[in-house]
Order: C-alpha cells, then structure tokens, then sequence
C-alpha cells in the first residue's frame, strides 16, 4: 500500500530516523558476526574490543562446532559436542511440535469453522484460554506428571508441551482464514459427489496454502526457541535442545566467546533464514492471530 | 455409503485437540491448586496444609516483591514497546525507497530465540569488554567500568530494554496494519481545514487506532507477565530480589528451593492475575461490539 511522501526536514528526520531503526536491529548482529571470528585475546578483558575483523579472524570456531576442527581444552570439546548434539534434538522436537500441532490443529479448525456439533462453543474458549496460560504455571504441575510418567530427559514432555501450545495458535488462526473462505466452492463439490472430508481435502486445504505455510513457520519458530520446558523438563545432552545448551556455554562451561558467538550465530541462522524468505506469511499470522511474547 | 453426521464428525476432528488441551492446560491447572494446598519437599508428598503454603509466602514477602517486580518489569517494558513500536510503524507507514527491506529486518529479532537474545546481549552489556560499554568509552562517554546490572532500577529497565529489542516489532507490525486501514481521505480532509501532522495524529489516527491499541496492549501484558528466559539469563532475578518476577519465583521456589507446594501457590497467584488481565479483555471486546 502506498503511504504519503515527505519533503524538506521531515524527509531528512524521518530517514535519519530510519537509519536508525536499522543500526539499532543490525550492529548487534555485526558485534556477534565481529566476536565469531576472532581470536580470543582481541577482546576478552580489554576496554575496547576490536570492532573490526582482525588479520588472523577466521571461521575456525564454526568448524569445531561442527566437528571438523579440534578444540583446544577439554571443556570446549565437551561443548561442541554438546552443541553439535543438540542442533539434532532441536530440530526433532521443533519438526515433531509443528507437525502434530498442524495437524490437529487443522482438524479442529476445520470443525469450528464448518460443522455444528455440541461443545463447539466450549472447545473454542478452552483453546482460546490455554494460549494465554504462563509456561512455568504449566511446567510445575506437569514436572510432576511427566517425573512420575518416567519420561523426563526424553523428547516427549517438549514435543508434548509445545504441540499443545503451537496447535492453540493453529486452531485460531486457520479457523480465522477458513472463514474467510466462502463456503461455495465446497458445496458445489458436495454436490458433485464428494464427502464432506473430501470436500475438505480437495477443495479447502489446497485454498488455505498461504495460511497453512504461515501457521507452520510461526509454529516452528516458536518450537525451535522455547526454553523454559526445555531446562526443566531434560537433565542431560540426549534431550537437550540448543537453546539451553547455549545457555549453560555462560558460567558452566568456561569457552571461548569465539566458540560461543558461534554456536550463537548458527541458532539464529535457520529462523533469520525464514524470516528473510518467508517475511510475509509472517506478517500476516502475526497480525491476524493476535500476539505472542 | 452413508455420511456420519456433521455433528458427530465435528466431535471426532475436534478430539484430539480437546484431548491435549484438557491434559496440558486444564488439568494442571487443577492438580497446581491442589499442590498449593499440600506440604511438598523434594519429591516427598507430608500431605494437606490448607492455605499455610500462600500464608508463607506472603509472611516471608516474596510473593509481593515479586508481584512488585511483575508490575514494575511490565509498565517499563509495555510502555517503550508501544511508544517505539508506534514510532517506528508512523516511519514505515511512509513511502520511501527500500520500506519492504526495512519491514523485513526489523522481523529477524522477533524471529530469533529469546535466550539466544539474552546471551548476545548479556556479552554486550559485560561491564569489562562488552560493546555498548567500547562504544560509550570510543565516543568519550564513558571512563572505566560499569555495571549495567548493578543497581535495581537500572536491571530492571536493561532487561525491559533487551525485551524490547526483541518485541517491539509485533507491536510495529500490529500498528502499521492499523495505519494501513484508516481510509487517507480522511487525513486529506483534515489537511483541507489545514489540520497539521500532530493534530492529524491526535485527531485522526489515535481515536481510529484505539481498539488496536488496546487489544495489542493487553495481550503483550499478559505475555509480559510470563517472561522468564530473559530474566533467568540476564539477571537470575537480581540484584537482591529486583528482577525477580513471579514466574522467576515461581521457578526458584519449585527448582532451586525444591517446595513446590510454594512454588505452587505461587503459580496459582500467577493464574489469577492472569485471569483479571483477560476478563478486562473479554469486557474490552464486548463493549466494543
């Protein structure tokens, strides 16, 4: 949409301003890049760090992480294999987490936003509510159930835990998007012959694409950086997901901010990647399904 | 072949997310009323106490320091975010060569894992070799050290400060939508009986943007009210007890202290500040129909 134009000094405060916005969303990305390839004494403990890349930066500390390159000390070691392990457990229960909350929460869009049937009112209330819960008001009641299931320091409690909240989002959104669909095109079909389920699959599904891709990137997003249920709910390297394995690189383990710039500028590249290509699907479930902090 | 019915198969569709909702948000409601009411140590169960879990901590005044670090953490954090998210989304509502680009980056920090944004800048802000702190002393702002965590207003407003970095942009994003619908003849009109950019503002897009506003405010709130990544890595909830917020009290009392009948009269207090926050949202919505 095309908004109005400036002239004279609002056109120069408003692009000053701009710069701004940018430098403040940008440098810190730069500081990260700047501390992930460059050599530990450059910048630890001196006044001023080197703000530019040195002669000897080098992508070294992306290489250990990943296993091509040897660390030097045994806690660094440690933690590049932690590390190197948990980008795997992120992607299972981030890839486990949006598949089941798609899928169910497909299904029971569908439902409100098409069939009649008794509770309809309450179904939708209930998952309206539960998104607006706080996660560690969740996490203390299920400890318990999950430490008595025996299933803590597995996947389960994390892919159990983020379905049900990413699938709440699902349901509000795609029940938003299916209502806007006329229901036309699918009567017609059931007139020619299909199932209402038929209906469904070959008629709405293959209209809804925008809004499904939308639900399933913000749902990933949100699976790929939860923390909270992730800290509680593991206790070793086989469940743990990156985001606390970065978290215990500060204090516990004593490494290089090399080696931690690192891991850090590889855990945001998967989602900086989606919101760079998949920007307006983005924005458009974030404006539409209301707001998640 | 016959067609189940419409009522019975909306039943069976909405089953498994009735199902998961009634295990993962319903149930632990109830069972975390039911531990508040129960004297737990470890994992080790001595059975009922009535109310003597919410009179310990209150007795102690933990539950009000947190509920004062919640309310204090939350006006600090909701007020920049508004006030800079509707700054920025007046800037973006203009046209300007690279907008989309400028739309599209001001994503990636809402994008990235909270904690990841808490251990950027936790090196950032280090007091010893830390950027911001490079950056003051090169521009001759600052000499020798300092400690942005050092003093309690001061935590509480850098932690509200990194929420914001993070934040902002869903309220950017909300506000420009908003913009974007209000018709421009109504500016062109107002700029006709030569009404200038403030008036426009004041006159025009805020009483239009209002219920916007409103609904992004509370909802940020409530979500405000839950933070808990970036305090558990920037702060650990101090110094002394200043950035500890409920849900970082909740956790230390349940986690670090092992009570988790505390712990759970305190998630239980949590629930229903909560429930306040969105019965004035569902009153919102109502009397705005």
């Amino acid at each position: 949409m095309d908004g109005k134009r400036l002239k004279g000094w609002a056109k120069i405060i408003h692009r000053a301003f701009i710069i701004l916005i940018l430098l403040a969303v940008l440098v810190p990305f730069y500081w990260l890049g700047v501390i992930s390839v460059t050599p530990q004494r450059h910048i630890a403990g001196r006044s001023i760090p080197k703000m530019f890349p040195t002669e000897d930066a080098s992508l070294i500390g992306y290489f250990q992480l990943l296993g091509l390159a040897d660390v030097e000390g045994r806690q660094g070691r440690v933690a590049a294999q932690m590390y190197k392990r948990s980008l795997f457990n992120s992607v299972v229960v981030a890839g486990f987490s949006t598949f089941f909350a798609l899928v169910f929460g497909i299904l029971g869009a569908y439902s409100l936003a098409r069939l009649k049937f008794p509770g309809k009112k309450a179904s939708y209330l209930l998952i309206l509510g539960s998104r607006l819960l706080a996660q560690i008001v969740l996490a203390v009641p299920m400890f318990t159930v999950f430490r008595k299931m025996g299933i803590l320091d597995t996947y389960m409690p994390m892919i159990i835990m983020n379905t049900s909240f990413c699938m709440a989002w699902v349901t509000l959104i795609m029940n938003n998007y299916f209502e806007m669909v006329p229901s036309e095109m699918e009567e017609a079909a059931r007139v020619d012959g299909c199932s209402r389920l038929g209906a469904f699959w070959r008629v709405l599904l293959p209209m809804s694409v925008p809004g499904i891709v939308s639900v399933m990137i913000i749902s990933f997003l949100l699976a790929w950086g939860e923390f909270l249920y992730a800290l509680l709910f593991t206790s070793s390297i086989s469940a743990r997901t990156m985001p606390v394995v970065v978290s215990m690189f500060v204090g516990q383990y004593a490494i290089e901010y090399r080696l931690l710039a690192a891991s850090l500028v590889m855990g945001i590249l998967p989602p900086v990647i989606i919101a760079l290509f998949f920007q307006r699907f983005i924005i458009t479930g974030l404006t539409q399904g209301g707001v998640k902090g | 072949m016959r067609e189940i019915g419409e009522g019975k198969l909306g039943i069976f569709l909405m089953t498994p997310a009735f199902i998961l909702i009634l295990l993962t948000a319903v149930f632990p409601i109830l069972f975390v009323l039911y531990q508040s009411t129960q004297d737990i140590r470890g994992i080790t169960n001595f059975g009922y106490v009535g109310l003597k879990n919410y009179v310990d901590i209150i007795q102690t005044g933990r539950l009000q320091s947190a509920f004062m670090a919640t309310m204090l953490f939350g006006v600090f954090t909701i007020a920049i975010q508004m006030t800079v998210g509707m700054l920025v989304a007046l800037a973006l509502n203009v046209s300007f060569w690279g907008r989309s680009i400028v739309r599209t980056v001001i994503l990636i920090p809402w994008a990235i894992p909270t904690a990841i944004v808490a251990l950027m800048w936790s090196r950032f802000l280090s007091s010893t070799d830390g950027y911001v702190n490079a950056t003051l002393r090169l521009m001759g702002l600052l000499e020798g050290e300092f400690n942005w965590f050092l003093e309690r207003f001061l935590a509480i407003g850098m932690v509200s400060l990194v929420d914001s970095w993070k934040f902002t942009p869903i309220f950017v994003l909300i506000f420009l939508a908003g913009l974007q619908a209000i018709p421009k003849t109504y500016y062109e009109a107002a700029t006709v009986d030569g009404a200038g950019g403030f008036k426009q503002f004041f006159y025009i897009t805020l009483p239009i943007m209002k219920p916007v506003i409103l609904v992004a405010l509370i909802m940020r709130t409530i979500f405000v009210f839950h933070s808990f990544d970036l305090i558990y890595i920037l702060t650990g909830g101090g110094p002394g007890d200043s950035t500890r917020v409920l849900s970082y009290y909740i956790y230390q009392e349940t986690f670090s202290f092992l009570r988790p009948g505390r712990g759970s009269a305190a998630a239980f207090v949590l629930f229903l500040l909560t429930l306040v926050v969105t019965l004035i949202y569902v009153r919102l919505l109502r009397s705005k129909d």
